[in-house]
């Protein structure tokens, strides 16, 4: 019998691919070995909780297909956030349209055996078959801590295998260990629990057994008597209000015996590992100082640690500005080649020409001008993360940023976005608790980046610089960069009190130990991110454009040209005193002149487009900030990116598309430019409204697309709405107070 | 690895009476770099306190304040063998003995 249950078995797991999932705490190189068992290049972080998500990979062993998990580290099956919850469902099979894993693959970090076991205890009582993998053997053996996995594995009953993922060591034998578990079918011995919490659990399953139809097991039983607060006591107390009387109830039972119920748990888990522990593990009794903790002493200190900090992010920002710079000159003389190429090819389609050049090549290149920042960026960010300093920031950070629901980790991502809020957005991948990772996100986008830069230096070097000098100019400039941040705080406050609802989340945090960054993964996660950039420039930054040029192209009326033409033809008879045949001769002979005309016929069909007109329509709402029509139009045209503006108020004054932020005659332009009973449109005050509109306003679509993909469409919506409200506000609030001062 | 036995900590301590005593427990909220000692349970244990045992900070343990951010808070502790940092008032059930301290023993 007991062959022919063998057999059996055998060809059943034989004829159909099984699932395995790698389960562990954090930062235990579950990763780094999901890597190596399936080949794939997922990120691998020195940094706890990298794998937000699942990611599943394949491999294959012995003739046979496996799925490969990798799960979100946890510490404990009580789980309190949703990466936790994760790995609670898969492994109970709730898990939607997954069955239930054949073969659990619980990764260690062995030179912190006990914390670790922690957590593969708890999972053992699950029932799944399980191999244990003491992962870091290396770092393990250069601690001097020793560890008997032999015996350890006889006492446990499963396999347990020593490994090394980052280099492949132990790869082999742990093939061959899972390839021989998921025959045999291994199940961990785990602990006995005192009589006391016996009863209790079959109290607790004879009080629910009367309100609720569910068929619990001992695991979610014993997580409802252990946990405070916990994904499974919260779904059993909100299904029926009874049930927390019966868990009380059942909880007595524990504290008759004499143990607090909210310690059972720990006490008695740690008290079986102590044992089972005994004789297989050698620590040094008394461990001398690593290189790491002296590295500790000056990065996390009081003073030194603040400064260095400081300079790390100058470095990190500094670079970001100054190695990007030659990068993005070559992307946009590359970009304005091809423009200029594609646009005398199809100078014969001059609609064409117009949709591919002004449309096209100028919205998707103006994304990708980026791409250099956005490599740089993620060379640092990856070099930090996997040396393990990210934990030292967040450890410094968290106070200043704590109190307003942000926490220490979101330092980092908000940082990140003075370049660019897209590789901020995303890199607040990194913080683990849900609802700080969703106020990152929301206000990373207000940190003032790269591109609003070409817009302040316009304004402030045509209004502020003349009537004030260099030196307040300079300040300005440095104020504006402050003003994102300054409101950036505050809004995440009200976000968590009225928004985001809910108690915050705590702060524990794991503090790994430095490890030297592995040149093979860094190379690959820069590759990748940069890949995810250009692949959204090219699909939703490439459709914008097009709809954009569209509206601003379109009606685009023969008639207009014609009366545009008209005009001048008329005004330079009536000042040169000649017959307006001469005129019109003259404007067609002199290059200038024609190029003059065909600037002012281009702005004529951007007042009479679909945006120009809906600039005209909408002015009113920007007029208490002090707007004109034309930075209406302005203002309305950059929304898929706000460094539009420049050659949207460029055409809009008469200069043509082609101008930059330094091209003094836009200056000029825009300061001579005067409403129709004469005064100037440009004051100082409605510039700085202006600029307090760009630094507050989501005028980016890379951005919003970004904060949809890592969160949702409604938070990108949310997101515009209140950036775009705030940004309005700013915008009258200045110039309506200014009003009153100047 | 410093554990106490099952049997000396298996009284709750968060009824316990020896907490009332001042000068023998430090609470965590109060530790400075440096600190160290046996851990006890000064309060009731919420969703956070019950991470942290799970994660071994248990009673008994021996634990040391390694290091305490520029305001003041969060603070590192050092707990087997193992860094983590915690926010001083979510840590707020938590105290420490001093060393030279025996084990906590309970009322029993």
């Amino acid at each position: 019998m007991p062959v022919l249950d063998l057999l059996s078995s055998r060809t059943s797991t034989h004829t159909r691919s099984a699932r395995i999932a790698l389960v562990g705490n954090p930062n235990t190189g579950k990763s780094a070995l999901f890597n190596r068992l399936t080949g794939s290049r997922q990120r691998v972080g020195n940094y706890p909780g990298l794998t937000i998500e699942r990611k599943s990979g394949r491999m294959r062993l012995r003739g046979r297909d496996i799925d490969v998990l990798d799960l979100p580290g946890l510490y404990s099956l009580a789980a309190l956030s949703p990466d936790e919850q994760i790995v609670l469902d898969v492994l109970s099979g709730e898990a939607k349209g997954e069955p239930r894993p054949d073969l659990i693959v619980c990764v260690v970090d062995a030179s912190n055996l006990t914390r670790n076991l922690f957590l593969v205890s708890q999972v053992a009582e699950v029932g799944v078959p399980m191999v244990l993998v003491l992962n870091m053997w290396d770092a393990a053996e250069a601690t001097h801590t020793t560890v008997d996995y032999k015996t350890l594995s006889a006492r446990l009953g499963v396999p347990v295998i020593p490994t090394v993922a980052s280099k492949g060591r132990g790869l082999d034998e742990l093939k061959r260990a899972i390839a021989q578990a998921l025959d045999e079918t291994p199940r961990m011995e785990s602990v006995s629990w005192p009589q006391p919490v016996e009863d209790a659990v079959a109290c607790l399953r004879r009080g629910l057994g009367d309100i609720d139809d569910r068929e619990f097991s001992d695991v979610a039983l014993r997580r409802m008597l252990f946990d405070v607060e916990g994904s499974v006591i919260r779904d059993s107390v909100s299904h029926d209000e009874r049930s927390r009387e019966r868990i009380d109830k059942a909880r007595g039972h524990i504290q008759e015996g004499g143990w607090d119920p909210t310690q059972v748990e720990s006490l008695v888990r740690y008290g079986w590992l102590e044992t089972l522990l005994r004789d297989i593990q050698e620590t040094p009794s008394k461990p001398r100082r690593s290189f790491g903790e002296s590295v500790d002493d000056l990065l996390t200190h009081r003073v030194a640690g603040v400064i260095i900090f400081a300079a790390i992010m100058y470095v990190v920002f500094q670079s970001i500005y100054t190695f990007a710079a030659p990068f993005m000159d070559y992307i946009d003389a590359g970009f304005s080649w091809l423009g200029s190429v594609v646009g005398s090819a199809l100078a014969g389609t001059p609609m064409l020409q117009s949709l591919v050049v002004n449309g096209v090549i100028a919205g998707v290149g103006g994304v990708l001008v980026f791409l250099p920042q956005i490599v740089i960026l993620f060379l640092f960010i990856t070099l930090l993360e996997d040396a393990g300093y990210m934990p030292r920031a967040a450890f410094l950070m968290d106070r200043l940023l704590g109190w307003c629901g942000l926490s220490g980790k979101s330092f980092v991502p908000m940082l990140s976005s003075y370049a660019c809020a897209v590789p901020g957005v995303m890199a607040a991948r990194t913080i683990q608790d849900p609802k700080a990772r969703l106020t990152t996100i929301l206000v990373c986008p207000l940190m003032s980046c790269s591109a609003r830069l070409p817009v302040y230096v316009l304004l402030i070097g045509a209004f502020i610089e003349p009537a004030t000098g260099p030196v307040v100019a300079g300040l300005v400039l440095f104020a504006m960069h402050f003003v994102g941040l300054a409101i950036a705080v505050p809004v995440a406050f009200v976000f968590n009190r009225i928004v985001l609802k809910g108690k915050r989340t705590p702060f524990v945090l794991e503090m790994p130990p430095y490890r030297v960054p592995q040149m093979r993964d860094m190379a690959y996660r820069v590759w990748s991110r940069g890949r995810e950039f250009v692949i959204n420039a090219g699909t939703v930054i490439f459709a914008m454009s097009i709809v954009i040029w569209a509206l601003s192209y379109f009606p685009r009326s023969a008639e207009v040209a014609e009366s545009v033409r008209q005009a001048e033809v008329t005004t330079l008879a009536a000042t040169e005193g000649i017959s307006e045949e001469s005129a019109a001769l003259l404007i067609d002979d002199d290059p200038s002149r024609a190029a003059v005309l065909e600037s002012k016929t281009e702005a004529a069909y951007l007042e009479t487009s679909y945006l120009g007109r809906a600039g005209q329509a909408i002015q009113p709402v920007f007029a208490p900030a002090g707007f004109d029509w034309k930075i209406t139009v302005g203002v309305i045209a950059s929304f898929p990116a706000r460094e539009v503006i420049i050659s949207t108020l460029g055409i809009l004054y008469n200069l043509g598309a082609d101008v930059t932020e330094e091209d003094s005659n836009l200056v000029t332009a825009m300061q001579r430019a005067t409403l129709s009973d004469g005064t100037p449109v440009f004051s100082p005050l409605v510039a700085i409204a202006l600029m307090v509109f760009f630094a507050l306003c989501s005028q980016c679509m890379a951005t919003l697309a970004t904060i949809a993909r890592e969160s949702n469409w409604q938070w990108a919506a949310f997101t515009f709405v209140y950036m775009t409200a705030l940004a309005w506000l700013g915008a009258v609030a200045v110039y309506q107070v200014g009003s009153l001062i100047v | 690895m410093i554990l106490p036995a099952l049997h000396q900590v298996k009284t709750t301590a968060s009824s316990d009476s020896e907490v009332s005593v001042p000068g023998e427990y430090l609470a965590l909220e109060k530790v400075r770099a440096g600190d160290e000692g046996f851990l006890w349970f000064v309060g009731a244990a919420d969703a956070t306190v019950q991470r942290l045992m799970s994660m071994g900070l248990i009673p008994g343990a021996f634990v040391k304040v390694v290091r305490v951010a520029p305001l003041g808070d969060p603070i590192m502790l050092e707990i087997c063998g193992y860094q983590v940092c915690v926010r001083r008032r979510e840590a707020a059930a938590l105290a420490i003995r001093r060393s030279g301290a025996t084990t906590p023993t309970g009322t029993e």
